[in-house]
């Protein structure tokens, strides 16, 4: 029991590797739907992010399951990578938000079908 | 403001979109599903580590991973001054 006595009370011993990636499989379907649906440049935004946290679920599945790393020393590469990945999505968040917003200034929508005059 | 309709452009997908969307979703869902229930992972024998290794995260972020660390606070300024650059650029232009 890995889980320890927080593990024994959610009862987190069932869960398995596959249930993970069953629900990052999922996540990440949802936010492939939400980019090509969404004509609101915000919404496009949150499929982006509903992606990303997908893969960040298979980071951290992986790692807890199948590279742990030796008892002593933890190998936590795919953690370190997923808080880089939030880290990373946040900066993306805050260059496209502005983008959108010069994006609402000169057009008054933020419809990206009407974004077609940006291209060079 | 930003998110809400505005009465003149319709956000709403055309059903072809739709369609289209739906197909290209439910094929990527099962493939997905298919790769995720046929394939062998690499299973650990026990997981050996804390169940949340919070104090080891840490100090491999000050330990092994410091130089990334360190360069996504280079970046994070980076960001937050461009950002700062694109939402400001419109304002002044309507001053001048």
């Amino acid at each position: 029991m890995s889980g320890g006595m927080l593990g024994d009370i959610f009862i987190l011993a069932d869960v398995g590797l596959r249930h993970y990636l069953v629900l990052s499989a999922f996540l990440f379907v949802c936010g492939l739907l939400t980019i090509m649906l969404k004509r609101n440049a915000i919404g496009i935004l949150m499929g982006v992010e509903l992606v990303l946290n997908a893969a960040n679920v298979n980071l951290v599945a992986f790692n807890h399951f199948s590279y742990p790393g030796n008892p002593g020393e933890p190998l936590l590469a795919g953690q370190v990578f997923a808080i880089f990945v939030i880290v990373l999505a946040a900066a993306e968040a805050a260059v496209a938000l502005a983008i959108f917003l010069n994006y609402y200034n000169n057009f008054a929508t933020i419809d990206v079908e009407r974004a077609r005059n940006l291209k060079g | 403001m930003l998110t809400s309709k505005s009465p003149f452009s319709r956000f709403e997908p055309t059903r072809g979109q739709v369609l289209i969307s739906a197909i290209i979703g439910g094929v990527m869902l099962i493939a997905l599903l298919l790769a995720i229930f046929s394939a062998t992972f690499p299973m650990a024998a026990q997981s050996p580590g804390e169940a949340y290794p919070l104090v080891s995260l840490g100090r491999a972020l000050l330990g092994d991973y410091l130089v990334p660390f360190e360069l996504a606070s280079v970046l994070l300024l980076v960001v937050m001054i461009g950002a700062a650059y694109l939402a400001k650029a419109r304002r002044s232009e309507d001053k001048g």
